[in-house]
């Protein structure tokens, strides 16, 4: 231990001697780390939180929605709703929180002052099952605590375009399920700031309130929401609960992207269907967009990774063959081949440590400055962002990834040369001979 | 003896029939009779003026082409320049939009606004009042230099646009003002027609006004609705070629 502790305080002294060679390769390590950790983890965090507008606009983890053939829309009736609720509890997959929520979507018109706003979303909850939801929204004007079956929600952009503000009476025009136009009259008890593809035109409204102007009955739904607490096994849950369902009720395959989801839809079927979705389902484009992100970026981190080598393994080359003779002395003073190669060895894997902390530093740095940036001039970029900000995300895995990258690189780098500096006879170490 | 009730039974069915006959009803019918073309077809062009308080005025012209026997109608938009070639095309009770940039067919809503304007797809269609519609409640009322006939409508299928409606009827059984209402009871639009060409016998409305009651702007303090203006000229009444009511007629219409 005490000759462990000797070699690695001697390694460590040995990188603060060379410091001025180990410079340049020490600041490409940074670099390299530095940018890919930062883009790495501004991926993950993008996708974070892509998943949490989408799990907020979804409204679950997986989510059983229910189409009738016969009007073309989202509907489960009573029936429907208990035979899923019956499959959860049978399947035990055991949800935190499960939501029930109505929609209508596309052709809902919001009406103030003479100004019209088509939304996208009209959205039908239950106020107090999705306190949970709402509390993580960011709102301009606070919603009032209670929302009542007369209250909307409208988004900042449509409160801005129809020029209203909290108080204020609007009108939302909608369809009734067989597509006549009804309305009702609302008052405004909340802001939301969301300009996100899911969040832009959309309101959400009482779901006794939306039953009642689509014509459905007071209970109905069009979609269920189960969150879980964690997300790595939300899929072996949806195949659970796809299993009870299907022998219970008239369920679609499992679908794993937007075509699949597309398809199945387009498939004749009589009465209701019940479709299991997960988020990954939802945002499979956005998935296949931030992959291919991905993959530009670890080329870009291959190339820097495939410069790191060359200039490590010359630089290293240099160092040895400047440090032969030292190497030769201490040979004769008693060190063995293998402690040599020891301290060699603790000199890269100091300066990959460091290279990898200076790196995580600039990459938190670089993070905290994109933070500072305003994305309003990237159409369509708010749904990467949380509260309008780019937030990073570093997953564990991602980071161990990245790190392996690297020494995997220093150690091919520096591996051969130093069992052969280790290796080389004392008498041609000791005469400067070419490693 | 069993002849003689027999009879009388049916007699007594034709005098109750007779008398429960809704009046009101009856006016519905023959409105939707003058202003649908069972035995002919019809062609005329309609100008679409629509009038967005605080914003320029948008028109636009299209070739429409109806055949009321079977439910048919072509609408072909040939101005302004931007929409030019883009069509519509209803067959029973599905509608295509055809649209010639991307070269391909949609199906779009009868109850959609026709081209964003205030007009909608169903307004081009043949009247069927009598058979969407059920009358409850009825008055005599003056509509400027009319007398009219004030008719409460609620729709008996789902298959219209608007479930509750108000129409003013002339003496001449022409229709001279609708009000649309939402199911809920909410004023939706207006729509006036003030005049009406008469073709031997066939009538077609000159000019149809419709007036969205919810959109509009306030200008110098005081709240101006959006209006839409739809005038038809050149209406004619005569066989259409078969090829005209086809999706085939929309894609090469403009080649």
């Amino acid at each position: 231990m005490e000759k462990i502790t000797a070699l690695l305080k001697l390694g460590i002294k040995y990188l603060y001697r060379y410091r001025k060679r180990y410079g340049f390769l020490l600041a490409a390590l940074v670099f390299g780390f530095a940018v890919v950790t930062f883009i790495t983890s501004a991926k993950d965090g993008m996708y974070d939180s892509v998943y949490y507008s989408a799990q907020s606009h979804y409204a679950g983890d997986i989510v059983a929605a229910g189409y009738d053939n016969q009007t073309s829309i989202g509907h489960l009736g009573q029936d429907e709703i208990s035979t899923i609720l019956d499959a959860v509890r049978e399947s035990e997959i055991a949800p935190k929180y499960t939501v029930l929520r109505t929609l209508f979507g596309e052709r809902g018109v919001v009406y103030f002052n003479g100004n019209a706003v088509m939304q996208k979303y009209v959205v039908g909850c239950d106020w107090e099952a999705e306190t949970h939801l709402f509390s993580k929204m960011d709102f301009e004007s606070p919603p009032e605590s209670v929302i009542g079956d007369d209250g909307i929600i409208l988004s900042q952009p449509v409160a801005r375009q129809l020029g209203a503000v909290m108080g204020d009476s609007v009108i939302l025009e909608t369809d009734t399920r067989w597509g006549q136009k009804n309305t009702g009259i609302f008052i405004v008890r909340g802001i939301v700031r969301d300009s996100s593809i899911f969040g832009y035109y959309k309101v959400y409204i009482s779901r006794l309130t939306l039953n009642r102007l689509s014509l459905f009955n007071d209970g109905d739904c069009s979609t269920i929401g189960f969150f879980f607490d964690t997300r790595s096994s939300v899929e072996k849950k949806r195949v659970r609960l796809q299993n009870v369902l299907t022998e219970k009720m008239q369920t679609g395959p499992l679908v794993y992207n937007r075509d699949e989801m597309t398809m199945e839809l387009g498939v004749y079927w009589e009465g209701i269907k019940v479709f299991l979705y997960t988020m990954p389902v939802y945002l499979s484009e956005i998935s296949d967009l931030l992959g291919a992100m991905n993959i530009v970026t670890y080329f870009l981190y291959g190339m820097m990774l495939l410069i790191i080598l060359v200039s490590a393994a010359v630089t290293y080359r240099l160092i040895l063959h400047e440090r032969a003779r030292e190497m030769g002395v201490m040979r004769s003073i008693g060190f063995y081949g293998g402690d040599l190669r020891l301290v060699l060895w603790i000199e890269v894997i100091a300066l990959g440590v460091i290279s990898l902390i200076a790196g995580f530093f600039a990459a938190w740095f670089l993070s905290r400055a994109a933070s500072l940036l305003s994305f309003s001039w990237f159409p369509s970029f708010e749904i990467f962002l949380k509260k309008g900000k780019l937030a990073v995300l570093y997953l564990p895995r991602t980071v161990l990834f990245n790190v392996t990258l690297i020494f995997l690189v220093l150690v091919s780098a520096v591996v051969f040369p130093s069992f052969r500096a280790s290796r080389k006879n004392l008498p041609a170490l000791l005469s400067g001979e070419p490693l | 003896m069993k002849k003689k009730y027999f009879l009388c039974l049916i007699a007594f069915c034709l005098v109750s029939a007779g008398l429960w006959a809704d009046p009101d009803h009856e006016i519905l019918v023959k409105v939707d009779s003058l202003v649908s073309y069972f035995d002919t077809d019809f062609q005329a062009e309609y100008t679409i003026v629509q009038d967005k308080p605080g914003q320029s005025r948008s028109t636009t012209v299209a070739g429409v082409f109806r055949r009321d026997s079977k439910e048919q109608y072509v609408i072909v938009i040939m101005q302004p320049l931007v929409s030019k070639g883009q069509g519509y095309l209803k067959e029973g009770k599905t509608l295509w939009f055809y649209d010639p940039q991307s070269r391909r067919f949609n199906t779009t809503s009868s109850a959609d606004r026709f081209q964003n304007t205030n007009a909608r797809n169903s307004d081009f269609t043949r009247s069927t009042l009598a058979q969407d519609y059920k009358v409850v409640a009825g008055e005599d009322t003056v509509l400027g230099r009319f007398k009219c006939r004030l008719l409460t409508l609620e729709a008996t299928t789902t298959d219209v646009t608007y479930p509750k409606m108000k129409v003013w009827i002339s003496e001449d059984n022409l229709l001279r003002k609708t009000e649309d209402y939402s199911l809920s009871g909410q004023l939706l639009r207006t729509s006036a027609i003030p005049d009406y060409y008469n073709i031997g016998g066939r009538f077609v409305p000159r000019q149809i006004l419709f007036v969205e009651t919810l959109k509009g702007a306030v200008i110098n303090g005081t709240f101006v609705n959006e209006k839409t203006q739809l005038t038809i000229n050149k209406p004619s009444f005569g066989k259409v070629a078969d090829s005209v009511f086809s999706k085939t007629f929309l894609e090469t219409v403009n080649q």
